[in-house]
């Protein structure tokens, strides 16, 4: 059981948010925030929640590209619930049991916000997905950090908790990226600067949860547990 | 392995698809084929299939009933694999064995078809929504009987035979039924269809399809209990 929820789900819903992204781009039909000309999807000049529109920016019918990408990030859910299992691989140590409670509590919280960014298409419900999006990076900050203190006092690999790190400043910067970096209104200069910011720390989150798993059947191994 | 396959995987899909059900059916905005005022969802009056219409006959935006509706049928794919793991509990009889492989292709490629029953809404593609749900049909009705058999031939209890006789009894009187009925396109020909169909026709067609699909469910969990217990039996 710890398998599949800590490693298992870890592995496919990033493997699966990826390949969907790819789909979705492939059936995207076109437009971006600045020109809905735009024929199909640009990697640099569409953000990755364009994917998920009811209606794409061009205002043709999106059905197909925001099927899989909504999907994909429904499905962080049960990345959400397999945070909830970790706490248990570090029971060996009552400090890093409770701080991986408080990890896995935020992480879960993160990853309902990005299901609630799947559930609310950009163009239907632009206050509630604006919402998801925003705070679901804030509330991964707290979760990384502990998560961080977590790997450096157990007997996980330091390369993780280095990883972990590294994810905590992405996510830190990205934040106050959206605070102090202007608006992707601005122009289309400032359009491709978010937009690919976006994606980076996007894909970095997403291989952090995709490498952490492997961290996690270390524990496994080492509690030989199952 | 097996277990997770073939006992768990089609159980979260039971529970995920009546929960997913019932959250369409609550933000389901209106319409049915007949009558495009209707208040929300009626179970006797609109088809499964319109919960993942793009848009409903209403003419409203449908995304949340589509998104949970479509999601559970696409996976359906994870049964069609499931299913691929469980020839392997009946080898203890050549001919359950070979049942339960022809079984499990079927099934594996009526999964799909219900998965793309999911990818393709019936307002927006038609044509092909019609395909996929035919084909998905006439395959899954081919399975179970398969399947049945290698139950038959198997050295366990005939009992989770029950859902699937029970299933074949209402298919053929759904097939009877709907056999002579012309395909119309209720969105495209709009007039045709509604100059072709009663409500009393489009309400005995709607409770028929719910009857077969909630047929077609029991019998799968029964089957998740046969496949479980040779799991225990055989200890694998």
């Amino acid at each position: 059981m710890y398998n599949f929820f800590t490693v298992t789900i870890l592995r496919f819903v990033p493997i699966y948010f990826v390949i969907s992204c790819l789909v979705a781009a492939y059936f995207y039909p076109g437009g971006n925030l600045l020109d809905p000309q735009q024929v199909g999807y640009s990697f640099n000049h569409n953000f990755l929640s364009d994917l998920g529109g009811y209606t794409s920016r061009s205002g043709e019918i999106n059905f197909l590209s925001q099927f899989f990408f909504n999907l994909s990030m429904f499905l962080f859910v049960a990345v959400g619930i397999g945070f909830l299992f970790v706490p248990m691989l570090f029971k060996d140590n009552k400090i890093n049991f409770y701080s991986a409670i408080i990890g896995s509590f935020f992480f879960f919280i993160g990853t309902v916000f990005f299901a609630g960014v799947g559930l609310t298409p950009h163009d239907l419900y632009r206050s509630e997905h604006i919402f998801f999006a925003i705070n679901a990076f804030r509330i991964l900050m707290p979760a990384g950090l502990i998560y961080v203190f977590v790997f450096f006092r157990s007997s996980v690999p330091n390369f993780y908790a280095y990883l972990t790190l590294a994810f905590f400043i992405f996510t830190t910067s990205y934040v106050l990226y959206q605070l102090f970096g202007g608006s992707p209104f601005d122009s289309i200069d400032a359009l491709k600067q978010h937009v690919t910011i976006q994606k980076f720390i996007a894909f970095a989150s997403t291989i952090n949860i995709f490498v952490l798993s492997f961290g996690f059947k270390t524990r496994i191994k080492y509690l030989s547990i199952a | 392995m097996y277990k997770f396959w073939c006992v768990f995987i089609p159980r979260f899909f039971l529970l995920y698809f009546i929960v997913a059900i019932a959250i369409g059916y609550y933000f389901y905005p209106g319409g049915n084929h007949l009558d495009s005022s209707q208040v929300g969802y009626d179970f006797t009056r609109n088809f499964l299939s319109e919960l993942g219409f793009y848009k409903t006959l209403s003419n409203e935006t449908n995304f949340i009933s589509s998104f949970f509706f479509n999601t559970a049928m696409f996976f359906n794919i994870l049964v069609g694999i499931g299913f691929l793991f469980m020839p392997h509990l009946f080898n203890e009889s050549k001919y359950a064995y070979i049942f339960a492989w022809v079984g499990a292709i079927l099934m594996f490629f009526s999964c799909l078809f219900f998965a793309l029953v999911g990818l393709s809404p019936g307002d927006i593609f038609f044509k092909a929504h019609i395909f996929f749900v035919q084909v998905a049909f006439n395959l899954v009705f081919l399975a179970y009987l398969f399947i049945c058999l290698a139950f038959y031939f198997s050295q366990i209890s005939k009992k989770y035979m029950i859902g699937s006789i029970i299933l074949f009894i209402i298919s053929i009187i759904y097939a009877f039924h709907i056999g002579d009925q012309p395909v119309i396109d209720a969105i495209e020909q709009k007039e045709l269809f509604q100059s072709t169909f009663t409500m009393k026709d489009l309400m005995l067609n709607a409770i028929n399809q719910k009857l077969v699909i909630i047929s077609m469910n029991i019998s799968l969990l029964m089957f998740t209990y046969g496949f479980d217990n040779f799991i225990k039996r055989r200890g694998l």
